[in-house]
């Protein structure tokens, strides 16, 4: 095996760099969909649970809130430090909508910073650079101007290689990252997801309705013992209808989105991961022939 | 024995009455059937009545599994992702501070270049 086709192998086993932004960018949509119609009446209870929180404190005769930063003397300071801060926690309480929000709010941030990563135009701008830089050194090396004219003698020999690698390792430390980082992530999110899945779907009326289901199934299991061909009609159409009503609230169910969202997480994780696409493998392929050709120039 | 862990116990436990109600039922619906081929009627229906309490029963382990998970704490876990979300943003500042010191050097050398053709 050539020391090529040795580097092409290792690299395409180990480097490949998937484009993930598809997945991030719709797992980011899923959950701005997802929070949307939500957010009136969390934001609304929230309002409640931190007024309680609040009185809680005022029952104490403890302080409640507290001005921060605002003696600065420059008026610009006071304008952009100056904050009133509670001292009441509503997130403290089992299943409150605050802790639920703000998990929302570190969703949101958490998508934002990894499709940061994941659609940084940094490794290439890198590469850029670096082709710059070679560029520059070439120019200098033609100088007349003896001491340039030596630093780019000295430095164009190996700038190509060091460019293609520069732009290379970029690319690659990019990934690595957003690898690292999502999978830490992984166990947390679906942690979180979990938690807000089970509170939302509390909140519905999916157990009644599956309740009616069983009911309705078993009722029309008696009809067909009794062998009454009317009551049995009757009860296998109150069952469809059951049904349709049972199916509704599942799809319809706020937790179903959350659900969804927790599947994306882990095929981004499964992505980054393994699967690269052919575009992905030809891509990695040329980028190292390329840092190969640079080496041995 | 931490939060988490009586929460993964216990979803173990419903998971395993889950399991064991779901094989009673199966039986009892092949009695049913049995009864019913053999024209036993009053034994389909007592079995009917038996399987719709079943049937209750795992809406309601369902329901205790969402009370379960939902008790769980979201607070140490949204400060969990929200280190992460920071370190995530410290990886996008080093990429981004990269690429800039390498512009920044591949200017000088250009000055450099211009430098030495004014000196020429």
């Amino acid at each position: 095996m050539t020391f090529r086709s040795l580097i092409c192998v290792l690299a395409l086993s180990a480097c490949t760099a998937p484009d993930v932004t598809p997945q991030i960018t719709s797992a980011k949509a899923l959950l701005d969909s997802t929070v949307k119609p939500l957010k009136p009446a969390l934001e609304q209870t929230a309002k409640a649970e931190r007024r309680a929180a609040e009185n809680l404190l005022i029952a104490d005769g403890g302080e409640v809130y507290e001005l921060v930063d605002c003696n600065k003397a420059d008026a610009f300071s006071i304008m952009a430090q100056c904050r009133l801060v509670t001292k009441a926690d509503p997130t403290r309480q089992p299943q409150s909508a605050s802790a639920t929000l703000e998990a929302f709010a570190a969703l949101d941030a958490y998508f934002t910073a990894i499709l940061g990563i994941a659609s940084s135009q940094s490794s290439d701008g890198v590469k850029q650079a670096a082709d710059q830089i070679v560029a520059a050194l070439g120019d200098a090396s033609q100088s007349d101007f003896a001491p340039i004219a030596k630093l780019g003698a000295t430095t164009s020999k190996d700038a190509p290689a060091a460019a293609a690698f520069a732009g290379f390792i970029a690319s690659q430390y990019r990934i690595a990252q957003l690898r690292r980082i999502v999978l830490k992530a992984d166990p947390v999110v679906e942690d979180m997801l979990l938690t807000i899945a089970a509170r939302l779907d509390l909140q519905t009326d999916l157990a009644d309705r599956q309740t009616a289901l069983v009911n309705a199934e078993a009722d029309m299991q008696i009809a067909r013992d009794a062998r009454d061909p009317a009551r049995y009609r009757q009860a296998l159409d109150a069952l469809a209808t059951a049904y349709t009503a049972f199916d509704e609230g599942q799809k319809t169910a706020p937790g179903n989105s959350i659900r969804l969202l927790r599947a994306a997480h882990a095929q981004l994780l499964d992505r980054l991961n393994g699967g690269a696409t052919t575009e992905e493998l030809l891509a990695t392929l040329t980028e190292i022939d390329a840092l190969v050709t640079a080496l041995k120039a | 024995m931490t939060l988490a862990s009586n929460r993964d116990t216990a979803l173990a436990q419903l998971e395993e009455i889950e399991i064991a109600k779901k094989a009673v039922s199966d039986a009892l619906k092949a009695d049913r059937e049995a009864a019913r081929d053999r024209g036993d009627l009053k034994t389909s229906r007592a079995i009917t009545k038996t399987l719709r309490r079943l049937g209750q029963l795992h809406v309601r382990i369902l329901n205790t599994r969402r009370q379960i998970n939902a008790a769980a704490s979201l607070s140490s876990a949204t400060k969990r992702l929200q280190r992460l979300t920071k370190d995530a943003q410290e990886v996008k500042r080093d990429l981004d501070r990269t690429a800039k010191a390498l512009k920044a050097f591949a200017d000088i050398v250009k000055i450099l270049n211009k430098l030495g053709d004014i000196f020429a």
